[in-house]
């Protein structure tokens, strides 16, 4: 992110790339629907999205993609969205390669909310705890940012994600020391505790998508302003920005987004770090190409670790949190290799 | 920067190992020594753990192992000399103050009118059962079944702790130093030969035959009720973090079916606890009659997503109105004999009522 | 009272020998690790009196001095002599194995924050240990080597991935985090594939809980401990060698790459095994070399010093998490966590490390 080259991509070359992306996302989907316990041939799951599965008499494996597969993918393309487009926000934001909700202890921080709502507060409707979530991301997100930036050299990758680290670890262990106490709401929060787009009805899709949009639409507004913070302080307010402003909106715009991820599948850490960077691989730094290739991505990586949690244990599932951690270390592991994290 | 040269890096493996092989030999040597007390029958124990659980060799002889246990002794012979799970045991006088460890010896006891003074619920169901409340009394918790409270339980001066292999054969030689400790193998459809065992050990043998005797004779009335062409039946059972089982022969309830003569799917008439399906395969689930329990919270399962699923609506039994929930302390979570004669009624009222 | 000595006597030793030094601060260390053993013997009392029922200090004392004898012994002595002491010694024992780990861990790369927990080390024993339990070995005599071997393996995956032209503390301690998530993932994933009961039972040892834990699971700890033992005279020694930078090293003749390395392996080991014996209990072996070192005020961190410390932490800790939700018992890796997570956000705010600069 601090690298001084700033590469930018034609609007041909950049919109011939998001189609591809675009197809990717095809492609996942696809997948999502047709992988999984249940053996069901590609020209089924065709059949049952176009013609409601009519023609196959409304069989039981149409059944299965409209029922179960459709709603989780759904849920999953929400969550992807939200997460991916969190990361790059906070990476623009915090000026830090390595920010993303899960390190930071966001979702941890939306997940405690939402578990506290539900324990203490008896609120049971999702668009009851929804603001809980956001609430809780919000606090542990201002709490890590404080504490990271606290000290000599501000807010840093490594004192970030320590800050992150020891935030989670406080979170569970509070979480942990309500739960042995009472086993109740321990059951409550087992749904919130690992990340899993299993089990969620169609219905959390419907109900979480205005937040998606409020959140998404914040962060487009401020794609300017994200290019002229990657470029420094100084220099976003050279070019007439209010960097305070541009911060806390941005803050805000990834809570919102974090928030709605945790409502609908829980916390699901690695996939706001590894998207976001693999974007601005693809299409360069700028936030106006950056941005839609996140959104585009992000679904993709958590379809594809869900389809993978289907199939390593069958019939027993693999959380997607599970697999995005898998499969996003590496990526952390390669990230902090290259330069550009910790320089001397 | 605090290490430099790439070779050192590769030796970190092997002067760590060296340091962990130094330890390795040292370490079992002094094992060994000390282990003449406590510790002598722990690798035993545990290999016979690990036999008992689900799927393990033992698995169909528990029943027959358990029913040879027991006592010599006659009714009113103090003290008397038990054989058990864990070797024998020596009781000196009539149990006043009983702890059990598990749920099935909750029942076991209660059922022959005596108020246990210390009890370990389950993890996901942390209260009395309902239907054992009236006549338990008033047990002191004594942690749950998988993390006992061994110094609440010290404190409650038993005269005996029933428990089993399976859940605490780690414990037992504390539990047998609170206490003589009688232990079967494993809970579950052992449960007829827990009982006697659990009965033996409270000279109170008769009774529990009684007991047995009067379960019997419900259970082949039912099957004489249902006459010669009973429904299929299929047991279906929602655990947290999405775990669907659907129960087969060599569990609890497997046994009553199996004692009604009631028949069962072919995925579920195999000599083994129960079968795992996912929510994409509720369809496996499928007979003339489905019964479906609740293990703990029912949101933390995915009880609403496959009930809300029109797989599970297009299921034989639910379009033709014989998809019946029942309480899960009862016919999933129960492990003793009031639980199986009130399945029984339950088992009445829905397939002969 | 006389077994949790024996990691901490050679460390005492070993403060006098280099302090040479200085005098004065030779002193106060010695003062330091009296006085946090009396505290220690004074907690190790009360925890003892303390529980479900409480045991008169005098009656305490009685048990202790006639453990050996024979016969059936009363409600007391079995309360105070099978209960609560081994578990009090397992605690004592895994704590000073903590702190002395990361002391060492902490001198070597000359930072606080890169503790073993914060590396790695606990989460890779755990899913070893997970991993051992899934498949079916359950037996406290290998498990503490498993345990090893994962700490082990976690490490030297840091330390691979880590090295780029050196080690850099940062990029260090970044890997170490990323890495414990994803054993973090890899124990959520055997616990998906695992057994329903082997997976409960795991669960509540990857809480870090030492209810249940006996003599068993001391043995294997305090046998490697007693095998350290000259190791940890040794390394006493070497503390002093490590802090200096590498040109007087060199100047010295010392081989430093080398003493680092020793040094690193000995605090995973350490921390590997008390993983084993209690769980992984966080933050303990981070929080109590700080903590010996504010009290020594020396310039190394002691190592006699942090294995008191670690050890009184897990005693007040476990005295805490039995007594506080009695008859529940919490994890004491829980209230380790409520007290080092805090302690660990204050060390990042106060942090005058060069993780302030470039890094």
């Amino acid at each position: 992110m601090s690298r001084a080259t700033r590469r930018r991509i034609g609007p041909t070359a950049g919109g011939a790339l998001l189609l591809v992306l675009a197809g990717l996302l095809v492609l996942a989907v696809l997948l999502s629907l047709a992988v999984g316990s249940r053996q069901i041939a590609p020209s089924v799951v065709v059949d049952a999205l176009i013609h409601g599965g009519v023609h196959g008499g409304g069989s039981d494996d149409a059944q299965v993609v409209r029922s179960l597969r459709v709603p989780r993918t759904l849920i999953g393309v929400m969550a992807g969205v939200a997460l991916a487009v969190a990361g790059t926000v906070m990476q623009g934001v915090t000026r830090n390669p390595i920010a993303e909700p899960g390190i930071l202890g966001v979702s941890q921080g939306a997940s405690v909310g939402v578990v506290c709502a539900i324990a203490f507060l008896g609120v049971h409707s999702l668009t009851g705890y929804v603001w809980f979530a956001f609430a809780g991301g919000g606090i542990a997100a201002v709490a890590v940012y404080i504490i990271a930036s606290g000290g000599r050299g501000g807010a840093t990758p490594v004192k970030l994600a320590l800050a992150g680290t020891a935030m989670n670890a406080l979170l569970a262990s509070v979480v942990s020391g309500i739960t042995t106490t009472d086993a109740r709401t321990l059951d409550e929060f087992r749904f919130w505790h690992v990340g899993s787009i299993s089990g969620r009805s169609g219905e959390i899709a419907g109900q979480t998508w205005p937040f998606l949009l409020a959140g998404l639409l914040l962060v487009a507004a401020m794609a300017r302003g994200l290019d002229a913070l990657a470029l420094g302080e100084d220099v976003a307010k050279g070019l007439g920005h209010n960097v305070p402003l541009l911060r806390i909106l941005g803050g805000l715009g990834a809570t919102v987004l974090t928030g709605v991820a945790v409502a609908a599948a829980g916390p699901i850490a690695f996939t706001g770090l590894a998207v976001p960077h693999i974007a601005r691989v693809l299409v360069g730094t700028d936030h106006r190409w950056v941005l839609p290739a996140a959104a585009l991505l992000g679904p993709v990586m958590i379809l594809v670790a869900d389809v993978l949690g289907r199939i390593v244990f069958p019939p027993s599932e693999v959380p997607v949190a599970v697999m995005t951690a898998l499969l996003g270390v590496p990526f952390l592991i390669a990230l902090v290799r290259r330069r550009a994290v910790v320089a001397s | 920067m605090f290490l430099r040269h790439r070779g050192i890096g590769l030796g970190i493996v092997a002067v760590a190992l060296s340091l962990a092989a130094c330890g390795t030999s040292s370490g079992t040597g002094a094992g060994t020594g000390a282990g003449t007390g406590s510790g002598a029958g722990k690798p035993a124990a545990e290999a016979a753990k690990k036999a008992v659980a689900k799927g393990g060799e033992d698995f169909s002889t528990a029943a027959e192992k358990t029913a040879a246990m027991g006592t010599d002794a006659k009714p009113g012979e103090w003290p008397r000399t038990l054989t058990h799970a864990m070797g024998t045991t020596e009781i000196k006088a009539p149990p006043q103050r009983v702890v059990v460890l598990d749920v099935g010896e909750l029942d076991n006891v209660v059922s022959l009118g005596i108020k246990p003074v210390g009890f370990a619920p389950s993890e996901g169901s942390p209260e009395l059962p309902s239907y054992l409340k009236q006549d338990a009394g008033t047990p002191k918790h004594v942690g749950t079944i998988n993390n006992l409270n061994l110094e609440a339980i010290a404190g409650l001066r038993p005269d005996l702790i029933l428990g089993s292999q399976l859940r605490a054969a780690d414990q037992y030689d504390a539990l047998s130093k609170i206490a003589p400790t009688v232990f079967s193998i494993r809970p579950g459809f052992t449960w007829k030969e827990n009982y006697l065992l659990n009965a033996a050990a409270l000279d109170k043998t008769e009774e529990a035959r009684a007991k047995l005797a009067e379960y019997e004779r419900k259970v082949k009335a039912l099957g004489a009720k249902l006459g010669d062409d009973k429904p299929v039946v299929s047991m279906v059972r929602f655990l947290p973090d999405g775990v669907i089982r659907l129960y087969a022969n060599a569990s609890f309830i497997g046994t009553i079916l199996q004692d009604a003569g009631v028949p069962r799917p072919a995925n579920q008439n195999i000599p083994d606890l129960a079968t795992e399906v996912s929510a994409e395969n509720i369809d496996q689930a499928d007979a003339d009659v489905v019964f479906t329990g609740v293990y703990g919270d029912p949101k933390a399962t995915d009880k609403a997503a496959v009930q809300g699923n029109p797989l599970w609506k297009n299921l034989k039994a639910v379009k033709a109105g014989h998809a019946y929930e029942v309480p899960d302390e009862t016919w999933y979570l129960g492990l003793g004999v009031t639980a199986a004669m009130e399945v029984v009624a339950d088992l009445d009222r829905y397939l002969a009522g | 009272m006389t077994v949790p000595k024996s990691p901490t006597r050679p460390t005492g030793f070993s403060v006098l020998r280099a302090g040479r030094g200085s005098f004065l601060l030779h002193r106060r260390a010695t003062l330091v690790a009296a006085v946090l053993g009396a505290v220690l013997a004074v907690t190790a009392v009360v925890y003892l009196c303390v529980g479900e029922s409480f045991v008169s200090p005098v009656e305490v004392v009685r048990v202790l001095s006639s453990a050996v004898g024979g016969g059936q012994p009363s409600p007391d002595e079995f309360v105070v002599g099978t209960l609560r002491m081994p578990r009090l010694v397992v605690g004592l024992l895994a704590g000073a194995a903590f702190g002395i780990a990361g002391a060492l861990i902490q001198t070597v790369a000359r930072n606080p924050l890169a503790s073993p927990d914060v590396i790695g080390v606990t989460h890779g024993a755990g899913a070893a240990t997970v991993a051992a339990m899934t498949f079916g070995l359950t037996a406290h005599t290998t498990l503490p080597y498993v345990s090893i071997l994962g700490g082990l393996a976690a490490a030297s995956l840091v330390y691979v991935f880590a090295w780029r032209r050196g080690l850099h503390a940062a990029r260090f301690v970044l890997i170490g985090i990323g890495i414990s998530v994803a054993l973090g993932s890899l124990t959520q994933l055997l616990l998906t594939k695992g057994d329903y009961l082997v997976a409960q039972q795991a669960k509540v040892w990857l809480t870090g809980s030492l209810n249940g834990r006996g003599y068993d699971h001391a043995l294997p700890l305090a046998s490697i401990l007693l095998v350290l033992t000259p190791a940890l005279f040794w390394a006493a020694r070497a503390q002093r060698t490590v802090s200096f930078d590498d040109d007087t090293a060199t100047a010295l003749g010392v081989r430093l790459g080398r003493v680092r390395l020793c040094l690193t392996a000995l605090g995973v080991v350490l921390a590997s095994v008390a993983t084993s014996a209690a769980g992984p209990v966080d933050f303990v072996a981070l929080l109590a070399p700080q903590i010996a070192r504010r009290l020594t005020r020396t310039a190394q961190i002691p190592l006699a010093g942090s294995a008191l410390t670690g050890a009184l932490i897990m005693a007040v800790a476990d005295l805490l998490a039995r007594k506080l939700f009695s008859p529940i018992e919490l994890p004491v890796g829980v209230l380790t966590a409520a007290v080092g997570a805090p302690y660990l956000m204050w060390l990042i705010v106060r942090t005058r490390s060069r993780f302030g600069g470039a890094a």
